[in-house]
């Protein structure tokens, strides 16, 4: 009896480490097959490719190794940042953005976007606003920066426009409050980090909308440069002043002008003042406008989709008073329109689409596009006025945030330029500066000041 | 909040005014607690801006005053123009690859192209027809070919990126052959590479199609 009851817990000993040994040849079979999948889907991945927009292939051809087109959106918290979160935070959202999460590669023709492998790590802010990228197959083209409260979305121009970028980091907040334990309920406003990414989101609004027949001259005029002492290219000063949006608008509407008309004129103005001071040069005083193309053409995508016009300022009109420059400005503001939109995006995309454009090498490409840009590109603008209107974001979300602001870099020959973005009743308006000299800026929130808006200066100098 | 009296601003975070860079408050010491920006002092990387600058025009002084000397004492500027082209080769193959951080598959077909370059420079300087582009350019690109076909199929096919300059010398030695079939007696050495390069190309078509085709999608972004 003994014997057997032995034998059947022996036998039980072995069976049940057979199935051990079985379970365990069954996980080792199934890592294998995993690894295997990862494998396909990483090379899938290496393999795969994005195609650089229209308006984005210029961002690579006219940067160097100290400079290219980095902006950056900000916003401060209450509390401070949790870093772990907000790594767990990103992981999830770019999940969300596939096409974000890409380098940059050349090909023997054209750049394109590579999609990367790894998750993008976040970086703690340690030096100045808007540092140029270095390009290569390992490394992302935006980073998501943390300091104390302060959350940073910096990206290269190529991956996306203000709006594109907005978009990503509004639901990078929303998740990270989420994440903290914050309940968001409203999600109207904001993408959610649990939606499938939208094939629409990708693509090239501007060859959808672009119009074989329509062509629009290009022949403009110099601009004003203000040619003072600068700061070395990677040395950037941010100047960032707040108001209420109700009182600008108020002061705006005293002028029967809209906020966007109001601030370019009390900009022209400021930069008119260093004119008369210095008189470097007799170009008229310019002020280049990006226009969101999605308020006027329908379109979901997340990539570069604005357009620029060039606010003037004639030489013989340099006597004028704020409120006489303010009507020049909305003169010229109504020649934006959808004809001239359209003839906007119809002649860039038939630059791009032309055959000897097509058949150059892309070392070729890229010097006679730098060529081209610093004869006919930022020449042609003394500065940029950047406004992205109204973020609207949930009140759970605005509740949390003590500001949210956006700046835009600043190039070799446009030192200093002016981003403008209001949220709730906060309007924060952030200039990037490369001069030595803020007299600028001071005659912007002087004259703003003088005109009964109070402002809060804050900068990182 | 502060204000400063000089701008009528009020200042946030800070005992200065950033606009006029006066004092705002001259009791309190600079409260760094508040700054929603890092301290920060510029570095040497921050600066290199200004050393590359300085480098650059160093090279470029360097370059004419060896024009100048020669000038002076050969009265030609024959072997100034050795430094000038080998500074150039230098500076877009070696700097800007390491600067860059280039992949080994760029790094290749920058070789190729401007070291071709380099060997044309002096073939049509030195009037010595004959050994460049019949021997040395076609024997480079071999090498080149051979090398970046290694690398590729030695680690399973994973870096296909390699695939990038073996197509340039498919298309440059295509050119190359085509040219010299008219002019010279010595297409032996490039004929070899064209065919070497084809080999491979249509190897890759044979048993990797799907990748090629997407590899030269991308590479000519049809
Ligand atoms: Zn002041």
């Amino acid at each position: 009896m003994g014997s057997d009851l032995k034998e059947s817990k022996i036998k039980k000993k072995q069976e049940a480490q057979q199935l051990k040994k079985q379970l365990k040849q069954q996980a080792k079979q199934r890592e294998k097959e995993l690894a295997k999948i990862h494998n396909i889907e990483m090379r899938a991945l290496r393999e795969n490719w994005y195609k650089l927009d229209n308006s984005a292939m210029i961002y690579p051809a006219i940067g160097s190794s100290h400079f290219n087109s980095v902006f950056r959106i900000s916003a401060e918290l209450k509390q401070n940042i949790n870093p772990q979160v907000l790594q767990q935070t990103l992981e999830q959202t770019i999940k969300r953005f596939p096409i974000f999460n890409v380098s940059l590669a050349n090909g023997l023709f054209w750049h394109y976007f590579q999609p990367l492998t790894q998750l993008p790590k976040i970086e703690e802010e340690y030096a100045y606003p808007c540092r140029p990228f270095v390009f290569n197959k390992n490394n992302p083209i935006f980073r998501v920066l943390y300091f104390k409260n302060k959350i940073c979305f910096e990206t290269f121009h190529s991956l996306t426009d203000g709006f594109g970028a907005s978009q990503f980091f509004n639901c990078l907040i929303a998740t990270y409050l989420k994440n903290i334990g914050i309940k968001i309920t409203d999600n109207t406003d904001i993408l959610s980090v649990n939606d499938k990414a939208n094939e629409e989101e990708g693509e090239d609004a501007f060859r959808l909308y672009a119009d074989k027949t329509m062509s629009r001259s290009r022949k403009e005029k110099k601009a004003y440069d203000v040619k003072e002492p600068v700061n070395p290219m990677s040395v950037l000063q941010i100047i960032k002043g707040t108001a209420s949006v109700s009182k600008v608008k108020e002061v705006a509407k005293k002028y029967n002008a809209t906020i966007n008309e109001f601030l370019s004129a009390v900009y022209m103005l400021a930069m008119l003042k260093n004119k008369k001071k210095y008189k470097r040069n007799n170009n008229p005083i310019k002020l280049s406008v990006p226009v969101n193309l999605r308020r006027y053409f329908l379109s979901k995508t997340l990539k570069n989709f604005s357009a620029v016009f060039n606010l003037e300022l004639p030489v013989d009109k340099e006597n004028s008073t704020l409120e006489q420059i303010i009507e020049i400005v909305k003169q010229q503001s109504k020649q934006i329109d959808t004809e001239y939109l359209l003839k906007f995006i119809s002649k860039n995309v038939k630059s791009e689409t032309n055959f000897f454009v097509r058949i150059m090498p892309l070392a070729v490409k890229d010097f006679v596009l730098k060529l081209v840009y610093s004869f006919v590109g930022e020449v042609l603008f003394t500065s940029t006025i950047s406004n992205l209107g109204v973020i609207k974001l949930p009140n759970e979300i605005e509740e949390q945030l003590l500001s949210y602001y956006v700046c835009i870099g600043a190039t070799k020959v446009n030192r200093f330029n002016l981003a403008v973005i209001s949220h709730g009743d906060t309007m924060e308006m952030c200039f990037s500066n490369r001069l030595k000299s803020t007299q600028i800026m001071k005659d912007f929130f002087s004259t703003l000041s003088s005109l009964g808006i109070d402002i809060i200066i804050e900068s990182n100098f | 909040m502060k204000v400063c009296k000089n701008c009528n601003l009020q200042i946030k975070n800070s005992n200065y005014c950033p606009l006029c860079g006066k004092c705002v408050d001259e009791q309190a010491k600079e409260n760094q607690e508040e700054r929603s920006f890092p301290v920060y002092a510029p570095t040497l990387i921050d600066n290199s801006e200004s050393v590359w600058r300085i480098l650059s025009k160093l090279s470029i002084w360097g370059i004419i005053v060896c024009m100048a000397i020669n000038l002076f004492i050969n009265k030609t500027i024959s072997w100034s123009l050795y430094a000038l082209f080998g500074l150039l080769y230098l500076h877009f193959v070696v700097f800007y690859s390491v600067y860059k951080k280039l992949s080994f598959a760029n790094v290749i077909t920058r070789i190729a192209v401007y070291t071709t370059f380099l060997i044309l420079f002096l073939e049509l300087y030195t009037q010595s027809w004959g050994w460049g582009m019949c021997y040395a350019i076609p024997f480079l690109w071999l090498a080149l070919t051979i090398t970046s076909a290694i690398l590729m199929i030695a680690k399973g096919w994973v870096n296909f990126e390699m695939f990038k300059p073996t197509l340039t010398m498919t298309v440059m030695s295509a050119i190359l052959l085509g040219f010299l079939f008219g002019f010279s007696e010595t297409f032996w050495p490039i004929l070899v590479t064209f065919f070497v390069c084809l080999s491979l190309v249509c190897f890759m078509f044979m048993f990797r199609f799907k990748r090629t085709v997407r590899s030269i999608q991308k590479e000519f972004r049809l």
